[in-house]
């Protein structure tokens, strides 16, 4: 314990000097700015900037990222409250309060209650991650391929099933993630996979300039087909959160904390969950449903505290187990590995500093979220206002000069491209993005795990099924998807209610 | 943003590509049962590497499968009823991705210094993106010359910014 706050003070101590302040607070400003535009998303931000750090020194260059990160989740709040359009997938469930206080006049309060509520998620998702990342890495160090291989699975499966509103398009784009991370010289043998003699996809399909076609081309098409809205909000009342609307709420925003931070810890689920199940608690609990969705304070700060939190719960299992637990959180980790860190358990063996380097960044990005919330709302308004066609092409050549300076080859920037066109289809065809980016970053391990567990059980599956860690996890997996056939999901209902039914009359007798 | 469409595709474009998801299934599974088990090597068959390709490969059949029944039971082939989902394609949708394509597949990596290209394609696009407005408002002139102040001041700072403060090769 003593050892970890000692630790944690050397990291504080690192990341509070000139430099590191001046990256978080330019990263966090880049990162609200993205967020405040719509169609730009937290992972298109952390990948493009992942190009664009890609010759700094590791430290400088992931404290950039978390701040964008945390930044552009923040950010999209803006345009949920001001437009009615969240700026993220995250800010959807600010959109139903945020937007109804605006419209009466109180948009600024509305501003100032996102603020606070994503600073209160934030903060307490950064204390969760001091605290269980250790300890989940410590438990780790007794997961095998056989849990490794069940975790990946169970991180692309529940992205498939929450991503979206079709599980069966979800993890169809979960599998089709995993297949293309494949494509190459396969990660035991060094035997090319689906290459057809071209020397280029030897090296397999680079993660970041797919990601870059998958959220930045496929956005750019998918934003200038659909007309523009105009802002709804031209002046602001005040920013700053009365201290009465944050007090008042303290249980909300404790809730959506936990909450928060839970349903980032598990993979594949992501922020947008986080924020949509922290609202619906916190109306479950509330004394004022009828509110919500009315301009609702205690729905802002639910969804907005959930959030943010989950951010923070997101990069634990990145960390510690190597699975991520979002999309921006799989390129966050993707971008570790380039700048030579090595997520997963053997991290607290190899680099503990870094588990609390990664707490301190999260605490600066939290700070520069603060500083702009209150201080630069009206700069940021402007952001806003420029029209589409112009954001949307300098988008374009981003992407482009982001895709080539990963590996300096054209051949990447046709990945972009092809992936971008691929997934624009796709997605106008109702089919996720975010499962297909857990099964491109989860694939390796997932491979490499199934064939690993196959040889040390000598081709035996039972080992699969039958340690502890990797039953759950199988019958969590198969229930999830069970429960979307049919013929199941009504046997099921119909047990459970007639279970119920025996309860209640058992205790009733 | 990570939404996808409001208007639920209809059952036929699902039933076009659950058959594509089906086809590109097989080809994998195919591919991966082709591919060499190097069991010259002493590689048992439960490592060959084209263990998990293959399974993905059933499991994309299986799925894009799934998708086509689906489909068929609700009304893919029956009749023609009027298509509510949105066109694939938009005429703004075109004509973004043949600027895109032509920037980064035509006038990127082929000669052109890097921050000329970014220039022509940041004028082509903001203007003619802008033009319908432009003309109904009859400021076709002042469009082009912003247009053309946005791309030369955009190219200029980002090329500087990649090539000359973070050290990135341009293409």
């Amino acid at each position: 314990m003593l050892e970890g706050l000692y630790a944690l003070g050397r990291s504080l101590a690192a990341f509070f000097g000139f430099w590191p302040i001046v990256y978080a607070l330019g990263a966090t400003l880049v990162g609200i700015l993205v967020g405040c535009m719509p169609g730009l998303s937290a992972t298109l931000a952390i990948a493009l900037l992942t190009t664009l750090t890609i010759k700094m020194a590791p430290a400088d260059a992931i404290l950039i990222l978390i701040c964008a990160y945390v930044g552009a989740i923040y950010g999209g709040s803006r345009t949920a409250i001001l437009l009615n359009i969240p700026g993220t997938a995250a800010n959807a469930a600010a959109c139903l309060d945020g937007y109804q206080l605006a419209r009466k006049g109180q948009a600024g309060r509305a501003m100032g209650i996102a603020t606070c509520g994503s600073v209160a998620g934030s903060l307490f998702g950064v204390v969760c991650l001091a605290l269980l990342t250790p300890s989940l890495g410590e438990v780790a160090l007794s997961f095998g391929a056989f849990e490794f291989f069940w975790l990946a699975l169970f991180g692309v499966m529940m992205s498939g099933s929450i991503a979206g509103s079709d599980p069966l398009k979800g993890w169809l784009m979960g599998f089709a993630g995993l297949f293309v991370t494949l494509i190459g010289q396969d990660g035991l043998h060094a035997h090319d996979r689906f290459t057809f003699g071209y020397n280029d996809l030897s090296g397999g399909l680079s993660l970041i300039p797919a990601l870059i076609g998958a959220f930045g081309l496929s956005e750019i098409l998918t934003v200038l087909s659909q007309p523009a809205k105009k802002a709804l909000i031209n002046s602001v009342d005040s920013v700053l959160p009365r201290i009465r609307d944050v007090l008042q709420y303290w249980r909300t925003i404790l809730r959506s904390g936990v909450i928060g931070v839970y349903i980032g810890i598990l993979p594949g689920v992501g922020e947008d969950m986080a924020a949509w199940s922290s609202y619906a608690a916190a109306k479950r609990a509330s004394k004022h449903k009828e509110e919500f969705g009315q301009g609702s304070i205690e729905g802002l700060m639910a969804a907005e505290t959930g959030d943010n939190a989950s951010i923070p719960g997101g990069i634990i299992p990145a960390l510690a187990l190597a699975i991520p637990g979002s999309a921006p959180s799989a390129v966050l980790m993707a971008a570790m590995i380039i700048h030579g860190v090595q997520p997963g358990p053997m991290l607290m063996v190899n680099q503990p500093q870094f588990v609390y380097d990664v707490v301190a960044m999260t605490l600066l990005a939290t700070l520069g979220m603060l500083f702009f919330g209150l201080f630069l709302v009206r700069p940021l308004l402007a952001i806003i206002r420029i029209p589409r066609t112009v954001i949307m092409p300098i988008i374009m050549v981003l992407c482009t000069v982001g895709s080539f300076a990963i590996a300096s080859r054209l051949f990447d920037v046709y990945i972009m491209l092809f992936i971008g066109v691929c997934a624009f289809l796709l997605r106008r065809l109702n089919y996720p993005i975010p499962p297909f980016v857990l099964g491109v970053v989860l694939g390796d391990i997932l491979d490499k795990s199934l064939r690993r567990g196959l040889t040390l059980s000598d081709g035996d599956l039972a080992p699969f099924i039958t340690r502890p860690i990797c039953a759950l996890l199988a019958a969590v997996t198969v229930f999830t998807m069970l429960m979307y056939v049919p013929a199941f999901n009504r046997g099921y209902k119909s047990a459970q209610a007639r279970l119920m039914q025996a309860l209640r009359s058992s205790f009733g007798r | 943003m990570d939404s996808d469409v409001d208007v639920p595709p209809s059952p036929r474009s699902d039933l076009i590509s659950g058959g594509v998801w089906v086809v590109i299934g097989i080809a994998i599974g195919i591919g991966s049962w082709r591919m060499d088990r190097l069991a010259k090597q002493g590689v048992p068959g439960f490592a060959a590497p084209g263990l998990v390709p293959g399974i993905l490969g059933v499991l994309i059949t299986l799925t894009g499968l799934a998708i086509v029944l689906r489909s068929l039971r609700r009304g893919a082939l029956a009749g023609a009823p009027p298509d509510a989902s949105p066109p694939l394609f938009t005429g703004r949708a075109l004509l973004t991705l043949a600027l895109c394509l032509g920037f980064a597949a035509g006038l990127v990596g082929h000669g052109l210094p890097f921050p000329v290209a970014a220039a022509v394609y940041l004028f082509a696009h903001i203007f003619l993106l802008q033009l319908p407005e432009r003309r109904a408002a009859g400021n076709v002139a002042r469009g082009a010359l912003v247009a053309a102040t946005i791309a030369v001041v955009a190219a200029g700072t980002i090329s500087f910014v990649f090539q000359y403060l973070f050290l990135v090769r341009l293409p």
